[in-house]
């Protein structure tokens, strides 16, 4: 009987018979690494012998040539190393199998992801060929994968047929064929050396992210961004659809703008990696449904009449060869499910990311953007909308407004006794523009300090250099041109006031829609979006974005839909749990909902405003 | 005494409870419902309508005023005689096929009805044939059509065509507006009567079409 302890685990086991290290790891449920399952091919199950009472069987001639020189420090493969008498061992930080793996955000919302892509390495051991039984390089192929993991049925991508001959004849004894759901090999390399990557992609109307990742590890080995290059052809969906009804190229253009904005982003993630693109061998795509048309190259015109219905809702898994996307060529995209017209696979993976399918707790999911999708519920009920909320949170309609960028301004101090105004911008730089957090930041501000009142008027009563008449109407300098990067004062007028009164408005009607449609009020809000992430909580309260729940928590979530994107790409489950969302979600379409109207409008007040008070429900 | 001038500034601030009650008030000491309406609500209206146009307020303001209006005239609806009852004109309004949208209509008729025109609301998402069947079937004096998206041109277009050359086309009068229309596409491509950038301009140009009535 001997006793072998496991470090870093501190976890002992006994064995009688010759047992290999490998088998006993896996008795004990550490995750040692074997990506060939103890068949003695792969060489990942290094482990390191501390102790032993007696010495060890010397190494095979496997064990020597594919540890070399780590013999001396003591180093064996799990799988060919056998104990019959008392031992330490360690598993090293290289050899521990990562089944779960931590996906960091910006907002510092950490996403615990399990480990499952739809594509697994196999690391196999050929059998030459014979003159007395003719058996084709494919066939041998398949033969020893069928032996050595009990793989069925496979079918070879055509690309990947072409690899097979050299492959197979390259010097090395190992090559891996790389499986996918268990049903097709889409990519054959030499060597043991099972890394795949995958890359996932949050497509949106403004901004395309890219998150490289490696499938074995769960690792994000590069992120990059880029502006989507349809924004020529029109800042909103609306205007690219229209895009396509009026020009006869007018789809494909957008199409081949997008891929060819994938494919950068691909070429730019990998070069930041140091790898070669087709080493990526699986693609993950959200983005709102106008997105995901524009790229498949469906025709969109329908989504903008009512009833808005959509090409198609279910995922689909698409050979990224078919789309002109330039990962390994026999890979495949798959693109998330989408629930409607505007409620896009974009907010199903922020469903994905958040976890509110399985919340105990009634949330409120908003993502602000031009639309403004809003999800409500828990494990007992979803229920999603889509508000027109307008581009004001993105700082469109508004006269200094602009994107989230370096010199925007996205955070407003007013002193309410003197009127005076400090502003924060994007990187500390002089301002330009305010962006959407700071339009809601400085309206806040504006409100808490009697300069703006409940309709939205300015106070006219008010002494203030900075309350004046302009050009359009009333304006209040939030910085003065001297300190500003434009040479001009950069103000807030009475009309941003109003483009931010009905974008909030419109919000505000949705969710609080949405809650009495749940039955019961949500006790936290979850903020996704750029905007979403970076505004005060308590501005989006002061200003009525968000229904007053006292005690709800307000929480900024950060690119949710991205995250869920990577999720998707991580761990296939997810694929399952995106098109069971969008069966038992429940869309309610706001248009012509006469309760949406009434909400709407008595939505449009601020009623944290001064003249509030004074005045009980004069307005009501 | 009822304050008609206080009931104005409720109105044109938005204020409703204190606009209902000074109605209410006016009506109680016997001021003749329909003089409240022509003497006080409809210029408190047409105030309201310069303010926008001088953008000294916005559509949130506007929509609120509306709303204070119309609880006012629902006041009074009920206390005026039939017989005494005046009708500016008739009007058939809708948004166009494939379009949901509807706040810039509903203002629209607010201020219409509050301002003495019958308004017939199609609702939304109305097909060419319906605009047609309605103008017929209420003997209107104008149509008209609202639409929010671009791409609604080819109902807006096609809407107008239908109402043009329909058996009811010689007494009626065509406004299309809308943030998604320009002046030389419903005037020129669609070849209707008036074009309408907002709720408030859309009123004072039905006012000018139908004064002749």
């Amino acid at each position: 009987m001997a006793t072998v302890l496991f470090h870093p685990f501190e976890k002992t086991i006994e064995t009688e018979g010759a047992q290999t290290i490998l088998q006993l790891a896996q008795r004990l449920g550490l995750p040692l690494e074997s990506a060939c399952g103890g068949r003695k091919v792969c060489g990942k199950c290094k482990v390191i012998v501390e102790q032993t009472a007696e010495p060890l069987p010397l190494p095979s001639e496997r064990e020597s040539k594919s540890l070399g020189r780590l013999l001396d420090r003591g180093y064996r493969l799990a799988c060919e190393t056998t104990l019959t008498a008392d031992a330490v061992v360690r598993i090293p930080e290289e050899s521990l199998s990562r089944r779960q793996v931590i996906l960091t955000s910006g907002a510092g919302y950490r996403v615990p992801v399990r480990l499952r892509p739809g594509v697994h390495p196999h690391p196999v051991r050929v059998a030459e060929p014979v003159l007395h039984s003719i058996q084709g390089d494919r066939e041998r192929l398949l033969l020893a994968l069928r032996e050595t993991y009990g793989l069925g049925e496979l079918v070879f991508d055509p690309f990947v047929l072409r690899k097979i001959p050299d492959l197979l004849r390259s010097g090395g004894e190992v090559v891996t064929a790389f499986v996918r759901d268990g049903r097709e090999v889409i990519d054959l390399r030499r060597d043991s050396d099972g890394s795949a990557f995958g890359i996932a992609f949050d497509i949106g109307t403004t901004t395309v992210v890219g998150y490289l990742m490696d499938l074995s590890t769960g690792r994000e080995s590069s992120v990059r961004a880029a502006l989507n290059p349809q924004t020529a052809f029109g800042a909103d969906v609306v205007s690219r659809i229209t895009l396509c009804q009026e020009e006869p190229d007018g789809l494909e253009r957008l199409r081949s703008g997008i891929v060819g904005c994938l494919n950068g982003l691909v070429a730019e993630a990998c070069a930041e990696a140091g790898m070669e693109a087709d080493r990526v061998l699986e693609a993950t795509a959200v983005g709102n449904t106008v997105m995901n048309h524009l790229l498949m190259g469906l025709d969109p015109r329908y989504l903008a009449m009512a009833p808005y219905p959509p090409v198609l809702q279910a995922a689909q898994d698409v050979k990224a060869r078919d789309l002109g996307l330039r990962i390994a060529p026999s890979g495949y995209l798959h693109l998330l499910p989408l629930k409607a017209g505007f409620v896009g696979s974009d907010t199903i993976a922020c469903v994905l990311a958040t976890g509110l399918r399985r919340s105990e707790i009634p949330t409120l999911l908003l993502d602000l953007g031009t639309n403004g999708e809003i999800v409500m519920g828990d494990r007992r009920r979803l229920l999603c909308c889509s508000t027109a909320a307008g581009p004001a949170f993105e700082g469109g309609h508004i006269r200094f407004g602009m994107r989230a960028a370096p010199g925007a301004i996205e955070r407003v101090k007013i002193d309410p006794a003197t009127l005076e105004v400090s502003v924060q911008t994007i990187d500390h730089l002089p301002p330009v523009g305010i962006c959407g957090s700071g339009i809601i930041s400085a309206v806040a501000e504006m409100v808490r300090s009697g300069i703006v009142l409940q309709r939205g008027n300015f106070n006219e009563e008010l002494r203030s250099p900075r309350l004046r008449r302009g050009g359009e109407g009333w304006e209040f300098v939030l910085a003065w041109a001297s300190g500003t990067a434009l040479r001009q004062d950069i103000v807030v007028t009475r009309k941003d006031v109003s483009e931010l009164q009905l974008a909030k408005s419109a919000v505000h009607a949705g969710a609080s829609l949405l809650q009495e449609m749940f039955g019961a009020p949500f006790r936290r809000v979850l903020l996704a979006g750029a905007c979403g992430n970076y505004m005060d909580p308590r501005d989006a309260l002061a200003i009525g974005l968000i229904p007053e729940n006292p005690g709800a928590r307000i929480i900024g979530v950060g690119n949710a839909a991205g995250h869920g994107s990577c999720l998707a790409l991580l761990d296939t489950k997810k694929r399952k749990e995106a098109e069971r969302i969008i069966r038992s979600m429940e869309y309610q379409e706001l248009a012509g909902l006469s309760r949406f109207s009434e909400l709407f409008l008595s939505g449009m007040y601020f009623r944290s405003a001064r003249d509030g008070r004074g005045d009980g429900d004069a307005f009501q | 005494m009822a304050n008609l001038e206080s009931l104005q500034q409720a109105v044109i601030s938005g204020k409703r409870k204190d606009a209902m009650d000074l109605t209410q008030k006016a009506v109680d000491e016997g001021v003749d419902p329909q003089e409240i309406i022509n003497g006080c609500l409809i210029p408190a209206l047409n105030t309201v309508g310069d303010k926008f146009e001088k953008r000294e307020i916005f559509v949130p303001e506007m929509m609120i005023a509306a709303k204070s209006m119309k609880s006012c005239v629902d006041l009074l609806k009920p206390l005026i005689q039939k017989d005494q009852a005046m009708t500016r004109g008739t009007v058939v309004i809708g948004t166009v096929f494939g379009d949901l949208h509807d706040i810039g209509k509903n203002l629209v008729r607010l201020l219409l009805e509050s301002s003495g025109f019958q308004v017939i609301d199609l609702g939304e998402n109305v097909p060419a044939a319906k605009f047609v069947e309605a103008a017929r079937a209420h003997n209107a004096d104008l149509v008209g059509l609202s639409s929010l998206l671009t791409t609604g041109d080819p109902h807006v277009r096609e809407t107008v065509r239908a109402l043009k050359e329909s058996d009811v086309s010689s007494r009626l009068k065509v406004i299309c507006g809308g943030a998604a229309l320009t002046p030389k596409f419903v005037l020129e491509t669609c070849g209707a009567d008036a074009y309408a950038k907002d709720a408030a301009e859309a009123v004072k140009k039905i006012a000018s079409l139908l004064a002749n009535r």
